[in-house]
């Protein structure tokens, strides 16, 4: 069989008519999302290689302190939140507008209709970025961990947001009828828990900021729930989508991703006190979350079963499909680092690894090598059919992934050890405190390298994306697009 | 600490009473039922099931050309 014979597969329920309108249809959904979704994905690439270089040289004056010392605005005390910020606002969240729309709308069956107000949000979304990316170099950090964003770069946010919302809602309001599948659950929760969360936790620590007994349990419950109820509800969404439907086959179990979504509506919001034990705080506020972090073991074991057993059988097609090479590394991802996630929140564990590396370490986990990962995949397979063409190198897609992999392996492995001998150390009152701290000193060499290669593997990831935009010619021979489409043939993407 | 404690409750208990809701209705409008056919509803007519959707996947032109 060959690609050009692809509509023509056995078992397919549609005449040769309905398959050419399902075909239009899906080119007609691709075409509307170009721009909007076309500009999210090309500047969150932006953000992640600008994040990359942040951490780097965060990561560089960990053990190097005298690194770009003598400009205030490389300082330490800003490149670390600005990293953070613009990997949490300028990558993850730009990434995750762009591919859960797309998402939506294939899965709805609609085309997006408010173009032009999306293209409008994206652009607000960026200047917010660049605003608060801005405001933290120059000095003007509110302080609060994940919302360092000066209360100027907000509004912009918000109301990039607010259109993004109506666009999400008027996807959902027109779908065709029928089943929602699970990804639709997923991305639209996300689409709505993001700005309650961004907006309650905003004002009550920066625009009016309460006592500052009660601002840490509001900066944790913010924070953690990023994480759990932005970023990994769209990652999920995405990976329900993707594998599916690059190995044709459904997922494994739907009633244990009916389960799996409930559940972490219903219990992750009360994860977040967890960052606080030990603090003075009610015992059972803290109680409370860790029996909800442990709680997340049915969701997470939902989904772990989900896309493993989907996977069976089908693992010799990551040689062949760079998405479902960076889906499932980012699948597997999620599996460990939730467990981990719940562990640590153990009161037991939570002694050792608190105030070190090691939750640093689990942090990179969830929001690189599980939520980047896919993200990466997704926009693998989002582009071509956006633009209609292939993406022009596998060598740069090799060395994407394999640096980002090989980097993220790297940076976990070593620093999670080193934060594990730092707490063990920090529990024993006759060590030094400065004999501790330098010997963290070879984990953090080995997390500036983890961080290197990856590095590495985004700026291939960025010459692919503008070499891929700025070559028009048809590459038809690429894995990364289905359909062998030969020239002038109106066909898209499966 | 009665200000954000009462903000933060009343956010909430909003999400919590909408997710109620949206469970609710999802129930109601038959969405847990059939999870045979919810599973396959990603799929398009013209997709064909039990195949890999990448003909690549399924017949690559050169095996050595095509891994990545």
């Amino acid at each position: 069989m060959t690609a050009s014979d692809f509509t023509k597969t056995e078992g397919l329920s549609a005449s040769p008519a309905e398959q050419r309108e399902m075909l239009q249809r899906r080119l007609e959904i691709d075409r509307a999302a170009r721009w909007p979704v076309g500009i999210f994905l090309g500047s969150s690439i932006l953000w992640l290689v600008l994040g990359s270089l942040l951490a780097l040289a965060a990561s560089i004056k960990m053990h190097d302190p005298e690194f770009l010392a003598n400009n205030p605005w490389l300082t330490f005390g800003r490149v670390r939140p600005a990293h953070l910020n613009v990997v949490a606002y300028g990558w993850l969240s730009t990434a995750g507008i762009g591919i859960g729309l797309w998402i939506l709308s294939r899965l709805c069956g609609v085309a997006i209709e408010e173009y032009r107000s999306l293209a409008l949000a994206a652009l607000l979304w960026n200047v917010g970025n660049v605003v608060g990316t801005w405001g933290i170099l120059r000095g003007d950090s509110t302080a609060v961990e994940w919302l360092e964003y000066p209360t100027y770069a907000a509004p912009f946010l918000l109301l990039s947001f607010t259109f993004v919302m109506m666009t999400a809602f008027s996807i959902m309001r027109r779908r065709r009828p029928g089943h929602i599948y699970i990804s639709q659950f997923y991305i639209m929760a996300g689409f709505i828990w993001l700005p309650a969360l961004f907006f309650t936790a905003h004002g009550l620590l920066v625009l009016f900021p309460v006592q500052a007994p009660a601002q840490p349990p509001i900066n944790w419950w913010y924070a953690h729930n990023v994480l759990g109820l932005w970023f990994t509800p769209i990652a999920l969404g995405a990976v329900y989508y993707l594998i599916p439907k690059i190995i044709g086959k459904p997922i494994h179990s739907y009633y244990l991703s009916i389960i799996g979504f409930w559940s972490l509506a219903f219990f992750y919001a009360w994860n977040g006190m967890h960052h606080l034990i030990g603090g003075p705080y009610p015992a059972f506020l803290i109680t409370a979350s860790v029996v909800a972090s442990v709680m997340m073991f049915i969701p997470v074991v939902t989904v772990a079963i989900n896309h493993h057993f989907t996977m069976i059988g089908h693992f010799k097609d990551l040689k062949y499909s760079p998405t479902l090479r960076f889906v499932v590394f980012g699948a597997m991802s999620y599996t460990l680092v939730s467990f981990q996630g719940s562990l640590s929140a153990i009161r037991e564990l939570n002694y050792i690894t608190h105030f070190t590396h090691y939750t640093i370490a689990h942090a990179h986990l969830g929001a690189y090598a599980f939520a980047s990962m896919v993200f990466f995949g997704a926009i693998y397979y989002i582009m071509p059919r956006l633009l209609e063409r292939e993406w022009p190198s596998r060598g740069l897609i090799r060395v994407h992934f394999w640096g980002s992999a090989i980097g993220i392996t790297i940076y976990f492995v070593m620093l999670s050890w080193g934060g594990l001998l730092q707490g063990i150390e920090l529990n024993l009152k006759e060590t030094p405190f400065m004999e501790i701290v330098e010997a963290t000193i070879p984990y953090l060499k080995w997390r500036s390298v983890g961080g290197s290669l990856m590095t590495i593997g985004h700026l291939a990831f960025m010459v692919s994306f503008v070499w891929m935009v700025i070559d028009r010619r048809n590459r038809g021979s690429e894995p990364t697009l289905f359909a062998n489409r030969k020239p002038g043939d109106t066909k898209t993407a499966p | 600490m009665l200000l954000p404690s009462f903000v933060i409750l009343v956010v909430m208990l909003t999400l919590s009473f909408v997710t109620l809701l949206a469970f609710s209705k999802t129930a109601s409008s038959g969405q847990f039922e059939n999870p045979q056919e919810a599973a396959r509803s990603i799929f398009d007519a013209d997709e064909p099931i039990g195949k890999p959707t990448d003909p690549l996947l399924q017949n690559p032109p050169d095996e050595a050309d095509s891994k990545i």
